[in-house]
């Protein structure tokens, strides 16, 4: 599986941040090509399936949010490799049909058509596929488990793309409901806090892509947590 | 006897690992495989698509396990709730411990092999299942 970001621009001012990506990567098994002053540019071939592929987007993130300026705004990986669950279930009973459809929603599955969803392939998306095909068969339904690899970059890009809006929308309610939390009475505030934070995880979690949205969902739970405090004190 | 099971265990392996070889089967010898597949005719397969003793109806092989063997403990479900929970995530108990078992777990996975990460884990799940017991004779979580 190869891996891509596109051509980035940083400033990578101290060597230290440039050895912490180094180091991610290495931990990550990829191996980086070329790396300069300038403009960073990572041709990187990915990790084994084992390992998340989402993991090399993260440590790219990580190390342009540790004070370089990016030159575009997004830093796209390439997963590389995707599983897909192609299933069919009967339309009777209706249990079976929203246990699945609840699952997917959990794991932040993709529809690509009726009956065929897809996740970034790692070991835990995997995993919870295969458990959830066996579920529909067990349900007298039929389903099948793939690894498969998208036939262009902008086809995954969009998909991606897709997946991101829809974790952002989930992040800018999180951030909404902070935001009304706030007025609350410090009771509620607090218990609105516990079950936004655990939200918040759960999110975190099904946010493949990093979408944007995420830090600022934080900073509200942050800000939210910061005013239960003050009241505390 | 042979058990097997997939490679590379996290929380639903290693705690039905420790089960198997603390309740069911003393002498239990561990295998780990790649694929179904490669399940040795001899050995019991477990958290592992196609096996009886896997995930079915929602739940995780731990509860399988205990389902199976009829081992009816509230203790042991106290702990199938937890590893569901680590496992499945899907709230269908509320066990707070989940979330740091699955870490830790997960962790050692990443820095020991399979044999050894079921020799590590083992004795965290007799600490657990004694912490759980002496909670449930006290009515009360114990110093």
């Amino acid at each position: 599986m190869v891996a891509r970001t596109r051509t980035q621009r940083c400033q990578p001012s101290e060597s230290r941040r440039r050895g912490g990506l180094l180091e991610a990567l290495a931990i990550l098994g990829a191996a980086l090509f070329t790396l300069n002053v300038v403009s960073l540019r990572l041709v990187a071939f990915g990790p084994p399936v084992a390992l998340a592929p989402t993991a090399m987007t993260r440590a790219v993130h990580e190390y342009c949010n540790r004070g370089c300026t990016l030159g575009a705004r997004m830093v796209f990986v390439s997963v590389g490799q995707w599983v897909l669950l192609a299933y069919r279930l009967p339309r009777e009973p209706s249990t079976p049909r929203t246990a699945v459809w609840r699952a997917l929603r959990q794991l932040g599955a993709v529809q690509l058509l009726d009956g065929l969803v897809a996740l970034p392939a790692d070991s835990r998306t995997r995993e919870q596929l295969e458990w959830l095909a066996d579920t529909v068969i067990e349900a007298g339904g039929e389903a099948t488990v793939w690894l498969a690899q998208p036939g262009s970059a902008g086809q995954e890009r969009a998909i991606a793309a897709r997946m991101q809006a829809d974790i952002g929308g989930e992040y800018r309610k999180l951030i909404q409901e902070a935001g009304w939390a706030q007025s609350a009475p410090v009771g509620a505030r607090k218990r609105t806090l516990g079950r936004l934070r655990r939200e918040l995880r759960r999110v975190r979690r099904r946010d493949y892509f990093l979408a944007p949205a995420r830090e600022p969902a934080t900073a509200a739970l942050d800000a939210l947590a910061a005013s239960v405090e003050r009241v505390a004190a | 006897m042979r058990w097997a099971t997939r490679t590379g265990p996290h929380v639903d392996r290693t705690a039905s690992a420790w089960l198997i070889a603390r309740f069911l089967d003393p002498e239990a010898q561990f295998v780990f495989v790649d694929d179904p597949d490669e399940v040795p005719p001899d050995a019991t397969p477990f958290d592992i698509r196609g096996a009886e003793l896997s995930h079915h109806g929602g739940e995780c092989s731990f509860e399988a396990l205990l389902r199976r063997y009829k081992l009816d403990d509230q203790v042991l479900w106290a702990i199938a709730r937890i590893v569901h929970e680590a496992d499945l995530d899907d709230e269908r108990y509320d066990a707070p411990e989940a979330a740091g078992l699955d870490v830790l777990l997960r962790g050692l996975s990443m820095v020991r092999g399979d044999d050894e990460v079921l020799a590590l884990s083992a004795p965290l799940y007799d600490g657990l299942h004694e912490y759980l017991k002496r909670a449930a004779l006290l009515g009360r979580e114990p110093a």
